[in-house]
């Protein structure tokens, strides 16, 4: 009985499985095991406190137009904020000498994101003040 | 003995290899598609625990209807399903991280989510891509005409669910259904029709079994895509909803939207029939 060489064999009985195919399959049994369990465990603990916003000041470097402020926003609560504007004033005293602002579209719960804010005053004269304006849910 | 161990192994790598091709093929868009990535982080984590669910049994009815090993058995086609879904998996995390999409200092919610969300699709492709780049014929199954039809349902409904979840993330998606009128969606519903039509009538190229002879064209229209358009629509409300796109709208706009989302999918519906 002559065996095709391209690996249409047909058994008589079942399919020889592979042990390669057990470890395959084993291991994405696992994942999914793993993936579907953690999906609920999140489901089950995350409560939805609103996106809380706080905006640090990272850094003050010289760029071509001014100056940068390299900024992080970093969000406390457990949902995501979207499309958040950032302002920053620099302030002399009481009245603002110049605001610039910036706007990271995501801001995912419980993370945080790195931007920057473009000056043409040099921020180390003037107090630097930034914040949140405000965020849109997903 | 040992030399037979080896073939076999040597052709599931392959298979293997073959399965981490299609998954990328099939799921490219996908992975680089920014609304995913964000809706992998704010998804609503019990709607993404149905759609694991759900995709257990899609693989496992994938897997059977591609094969090209039609003495399967259920065994098989589990083991096939897994590794799809590990392939899958590999391929999500390698193209997220390479990516930057997912890195080590995110929380770990995050990472999670992203990969799971993109595993749907690269393991739909890990799957399809066994049965059809192996260059191998699917062979002929005798079974019943209610099981065969069902069977073409279930490959009318993998296809649209496939590019629904390619294209309902996107915002353009909605703006279509913003900008369109009830005379528009019309419109778009007869060019779905007319579409899906046309492709069941070109099946006799693909290695399905041919429509046998005489088979009234009502029959047809009535039975495949009429029909298949319901699935697709009730495919589109479910990605929808999913995503979280149906919350808080009208009756009214989630329909407009689902006949927006079920052009594409009857598309992918027809196109399934056809490739698989």
């Amino acid at each position: 009985m002559a065996e095709e060489n391209n690996g249409t064999r047909k058994k008589p009985g079942k399919i020889k499985i592979s042990p390669v195919e057990w470890i395959a399959a084993g291991i994405g049994a696992a994942l999914y095991i793993f993936c579907f369990s953690y999906i609920l465990y999140s489901a089950a603990v995350h409560d939805s406190t609103p996106p809380s916003l706080i905006i640090r000041e990272d850094e003050i470097i010289k760029a071509d137009q001014g100056y940068l402020v390299k900024i992080t926003a970093v969000n406390s609560g457990n949902m995501t904020a979207e499309g958040v504007i950032i302002e920053g004033a620099l302030m002399q005293g009481t009245s603002v000498v110049e605001r610039s602002e910036t706007t990271f579209e995501y801001v995912p719960g419980r993370s945080k994101i790195s931007g920057g804010i473009y000056f043409t005053h040099d921020p180390h004269k003037y107090s630097l003040s930034l914040r949140a304006l405000g965020y849109e849910e997903p | 003995m040992g030399n037979e161990l080896k073939d076999i192994n040597r052709e599931y790598f392959e298979g293997l290899s073959r399965a981490f091709g299609g998954a990328v093929i099939f799921a490219l868009p996908i992975l680089m598609t920014m609304e995913m990535w964000y809706l992998g982080f704010y998804m609503d984590r019990l709607r993404m625990a149905l759609l694991m669910l759900v995709l257990l049994p899609l693989l496992m009815g994938l897997s059977y209807e591609v094969g090209f090993r039609p003495e399967a058995d259920l065994l098989n086609n589990i083991l096939d399903s897994f590794s799809a879904f590990g392939v899958g998996f590999a391929a999500s995390f390698i193209f997220l991280l390479a990516f930057n999409v997912i890195s080590f200092n995110m929380p770990l919610d995050e990472v999670i989510g992203k990969l799971a969300l993109q595993t749907f699709s690269l393991s739909m492709g890990a799957v399809l891509s066994r049965g059809l780049l192996g260059g191998k014929k699917p062979r002929e199954r005798t079974r019943s005409r209610l099981m065969h039809y069902l069977a073409e349902l279930f490959i009318m409904a993998a296809g649209a669910l496939f590019l629904s979840l390619n294209l309902a993330p996107t915002e353009e998606m909605i703006l279509i259904s913003f900008k369109t009128s009830e005379w528009h969606a019309l419109v778009l519903m007869i060019i779905s029709l007319f579409l899906m039509y046309i492709f069941t009538y070109s099946i006799s190229f693909s290695g399905r079994e041919e429509i046998p002879e005489g088979t009234d064209r009502k029959s047809i229209f009535l039975r495949f895509t009429v029909t298949g358009y319901i699935i697709v629509m009730l495919m589109s409300l479910y990605i929808l909803w999913t995503f979280g796109r149906t919350d808080g709208m009208s009756a009214k706009q989630i329909l407009m939207a689902c006949v927006v989302l079920s052009f594409p999918g009857s598309i992918g519906a027809a196109a399934a029939r056809l490739i698989i």
